[in-house]
């Protein structure tokens, strides 16, 4: 009676523990993915990334990071490769269907809506597109800012944005330097949410304070 | 016993726990992911629904993964530009899985109708003219219609001002601004004096041109549709004064969180201009007119937008133009009032449907003198319209609509001897169209439309069907052809006199190949064919008022234009070229014969280009155009139209230099026509304005001023 009890409990606790694991699946997944996306060094490794988070972002339909992550993966090949305007632009072609979903279903979200920002900041090619982008970015930065004021990405972006107008069109470094410098306390300050929440931009927004403090050229 | 079944116990829960953490998940799925033809395809997402568990497909098109689950399951594949793939699968699974996948003709880089017009799947790609590149077009001077006379297919004539497309006259383009009919797009027209468009480009975020072939969507036009999208809301608040040569203008933007409202007011007045410069024309008022402008957008929660908009404008002119006799000119004078007002509101039923529906107005009164004569004219127009679009599946869109416009025109002709004439008509029309855009695959899609109208004041019906086509040859190259009936009700200083008639009609060939993408280098070469038939014609009778009046007219015309434009090559360059060549001949109004008509130049080149100077903020421009001799008819000559004016040509070149107030840049521009000061003769009119026939001697027609300087500084705050 009592083994019968004990592999009773035992058979109830291990399929009580195939649970969590499944939930602790999900972080643990997430991170190592997100490790290796600080590892990955070719457009095939971001390509391949970005389609892992889309495969948890379809199993995890109440979540916005792993879609989050997928844009990000498409984004970063962007910035930290060596790709031709074609290439680019079929990077971001393939991130804005993702985009366009996480807007739909998180639409409080402000890391979500200052990812978009992002994004269309990397649509500016040239004049014509700059004019049209840019405006695009400062209007989506603008809602995320109204979500979450404290979102140190969203004044990052909006410095970016601020630093590559020409300053005949009201940008310069002048304009940006506020911009970077409130993001950088943010980042300071604000702890992410959760373990899973971005925290990119630390970094690069310290460099361009640099920038901007330096003397005109 | 007791340690035997401990040990049992263990050894179980030992493997209980591996067939939960280990055993289970070693099924391993391989397979090549391809393309419909067999070409391996890389980067694949393949997936088993509602797990972790997938891979990308390779370099070669092979994926594999290992995966815990069991059972049926549904493996999904999924890659952009491709149709979602899904099979279901049984775990574990023996056998290599070849996931073929078909692709989506939906993708960005898809097939587009472009025959006649610049379309292309995205919208801001389908607008060839921005309002900056308006702004920034030299011969332009802020008129969007004559910065569209820079595009192929358009006439010069340049004593004119309005568009004339592929042989077509003036009546045969209409203007639409957010798919609403805008009746009077011009300001009026005198003789002798270009006019211009009434609508200021800033309103607009992009402006669609079809010369020629256009959708079912659009009737009233034998020739040409101008298509002007106006902006959603306004991004920010700004305040802006702007003071020019000719006159000042003032405007405010409130944004609000869901809403948008500007106002604007201007006054022109050309009297100061007309001391400073000379003019050819002897004014007795030179232009003079006050505006108003409100345009209010409203978004509500789910993207549905109201869009507002209300122009108003008083305008006065008069001046002295020379007759047979030249110490007796006559005095020509206009004043007139405009209202145009449009209201529409777009939403959607749901993801796959959408609509919009709306109404326009415009009233217009206008008094026009000539001597002692004066004619009033008082027009009314109304227009309600509903449209829809429907995504049937994956790359069968159906869109439909109706329409109802109310048309009344009431004028009166009053002479120094007394004579009295009222003439008036009142149409309702009614329209409704079907139209369906499919695409076979990415590279091959057809448009199929009809078009049916009713009008009151013919008492009759027509139907028009449309067909376009477009095959895509290369990444940035396609083909693209289409086929139409055009119909028209005949004008309205006809229908004022008799409404025994029948429609004007027109039959467009076109034939179109262009190769790149429009925000970078676009190559466009587009051969047409036109007829006309059932055009109205008359003789001129007591008081030259027409009489005899028959749909008897016909004519054609053929030609082709050619169009390139350049963004890219050069850093801060932005420039474009066209050639027009076309062949008319028509008898229509008062031609006795076949003819080409008088607006007509059978080649026209334009060339505009500007450079932006990002150290000192300024972009420079210079536009060219160049049109061979227009024909005109010689009363003394035996033959109809045989005579042809000189070559006609216009170099123009503006400056703006972009700098900074407050929060917002402002603008201090400058330009001028005709800067070689060419003194072109653009055509002889017989020097009795109201006379067609008769004997008369010839008056020449030039530009009103030789060279136009024009200097404004535009604040924003």
């Amino acid at each position: 009676m009592k083994t019968i009890t004990t592999t009773t409990t035992f058979l109830f606790l291990t399929l009580l523990f195939s649970f969590p694991v499944y939930a602790a699946d999900y972080e643990t997944t997430m991170k190592t993915n997100l490790q290796k996306l600080g590892e990955a060094k070719t457009l095939a490794d971001f390509n391949a990334l970005a389609s892992q988070f889309e495969r948890i972002a379809n199993a995890e339909k109440d979540k916005w990071q792993p879609g989050y992550y997928t844009v990000l993966c498409y984004l970063n090949a962007v910035t930290q490769l060596q790709l031709s305007e074609d290439e680019k632009t079929a990077q971001l072609d393939k991130a804005q269907p993702i985009m366009d979903n996480l807007r739909k279903n998180f639409k409080n979200e402000s890391e979500v809506f200052a990812l978009q920002g992002f994004l269309y900041e990397m649509r500016i090619m040239g004049m014509a597109s700059a004019m049209k982008y840019s405006s695009l970015a400062t209007e989506v930065l603008e809602e995320a800012e109204k979500m979450n004021p404290a979102n140190p990405r969203v004044y990052y972006l909006q410095g970016m944005n601020v630093f590559h107008t020409p300053k005949a069109f009201g940008g310069g470094k002048e304009k940006a330097k506020p911009l970077f410098e409130k993001a950088a306390a943010l980042f300071e300050n604000t702890k992410p949410a959760t373990a899973l929440d971005p925290t990119w931009g630390a970094e690069y927004n310290k460099k361009m304070v640099e920038q901007c403090n330096t003397a005109n050229e | 016993m007791k340690t035997a079944d401990k040990a049992m116990k263990t050894i179980f829960t030992i493997f209980l726990l591996l067939s939960v953490f280990t055993i289970d998940a070693q099924n391993q799925i391989t397979g090549k992911a391809t393309t419909h033809k067999g070409e391996p395809l890389p980067g694949v997402n393949i997936f088993i629904e509602n797990t972790y568990d997938g891979a990308s497909s390779d370099a070669n098109g092979n994926f594999s993964f290992t995966t815990s689950e069991k059972g049926t399951q549904t493996l999904k594949a999924t890659f952009i530009g491709f149709k979602p793939w899904q099979k279901e699968i049984s775990i574990p699974v023996k056998d290599s899985v070849i996931i073929e996948m078909e692709e989506s003709v939906n993708t960005l880089d898809a097939v587009t109708i472009t025959a006649g017009s610049f379309a292309a799947a995205d919208e801001s790609r389908a607008s060839i003219m921005k309002p900056l590149d308006i702004y920034t077009t030299p011969s332009a001077n802020g008129d969007v219609m004559a910065a569209m006379r820079t595009m192929p297919g358009t006439q010069t004539a340049a004593d004119d001002g309005r568009l004339m497309v592929r042989g077509g006259d003036v009546y045969e383009t209409k203007t639409y601004i957010d798919g609403l009919i805008a009746a009077e797009p011009y300001y009026s027209k005198t003789p002798d004096i270009a006019t211009r468009g009434r609508f200021a480009p800033s309103l607009f975020s992009g402006v669609m041109f079809s010369s020629g072939g256009y959708s079912a969507e659009y009737g009233q036009a034998l020739s040409s549709v101008l298509v002007l999208n106006s902006n959603d809301l306004a991004a920010e608040d700004v305040t802006g004064v702007s003071l020019m040569s000719i006159g000042a203008e003032a405007s405010t933007t409130q944004r609000m969180k869901n809403s948008s409202l500007s106002l604007t007011g201007g006054y022109t007045n050309l009297s100061l201009y007309d001391k400073l410069f000379e003019s050819t024309v002897d004014w007795e008022k030179p232009v003079e007119s006050v505006n108003g402008t409100a345009v209010y957008r409203y978004k509500t929660k789910d993207n549905g937008l109201l869009k507002g908009y209300i122009t108003t404008d008083y305008g006065n002119l008069s001046y002295f133009a020379p007759t047979d006799d030249p110490a007796a000119p006559m005095l020509i004078s206009n004043k007139g009032a405009t209202t145009y007002s449009n209201l529409s509101y777009r939403d959607c039923f749901s993801e796959k449907a959408c609509y919009k529906i709306g109404v326009s107005s415009t009233a217009q009164n206008n008094k026009l003198g000539f001597g002692d004569n004066s004619l009033d004219t008082r027009e009314r127009n109304v227009e309600g319209r509903f449209t829809t679009t429907h995504i049937v599946s994956d790359g069968v869109i159906i869109n439909w609509g109706v329409s109802e416009t109310y048309n009344n025109y009431d004028e009166d002709y009053s002479e120094s001897t007394g004579f009295q004439h009222n003439s008036a008509f009142t149409d309702y029309l009614t329209g409704a169209f079907v139209e369906s855009e499919i695409k076979f695959t990415k590279n091959l899609a057809i448009r199929p439309g009809l078009r049916t109208e009713y009008t009151t004041v013919l008492n009759r019906w027509n139907m028009s069907p449309r067909f376009a086509v477009a095959l895509k040859t290369g990444k940035e190259a396609q083909l693209s052809a289409a086929w139409g009936l055009y119909y028209q009700n005949p004008q309205p200083e006809y229908l004022k006199i008799s409404t025994d008639l029948d429609f004007e009609k027109a039959t467009h060939y076109i034939l179109s190949y262009q190769y790149g993408d429009a925000s970078a280098r676009l190559f466009r070469a587009e051969a047409y064919y036109k007829t006309y038939s059932d055009l109205v014609t008359w003789q001129a009778g007591p008081y030259n008022q027409p009489t005899n009046l028959e749909n008897d007219g016909s004519g054609y015309s053929g030609g082709f234009d050619i169009f390139w434009r350049d963004l890219k090559s050069i850093k801060g360059f932005d420039y474009w070229v066209t050639y027009s060549f076309v062949d008319t001949k028509r008898r229509y109004s008062y031609f006795p014969v076949e003819a080409t008509p008088g607006f007509i130049s059978d080649h026209t080149f334009s060339a505009v280009g500007k450079y932006w100077l990002a150290k000192i903020s300024t972009q420079v421009g210079m536009s060219f155009t160049a049109a061979s001799g227009r024909p005109y008819n010689d009363p003394q000559s035996a033959v109809f139209m045989d005579k042809k004016t000189k070559p006609y040509t216009d170099l123009s070149l503006n400056f703006s230099h972009v700098f900074y107030l407050g929060n917002q840049y402002s603008v201090l521009y400058c330009s001028v026509n005709n800067v070689l000061g060419n003194d072109n003769v653009l055509s002889y009119r017989p020097s009795g304005i109201s006379e067609a026939q008769g004997d008369y001697t010839l008056v020449p027609v030039k530009r009103d001023i030789k060279r136009f300087v024009f200097v404004g500084l535009f604040l924003n705050f």
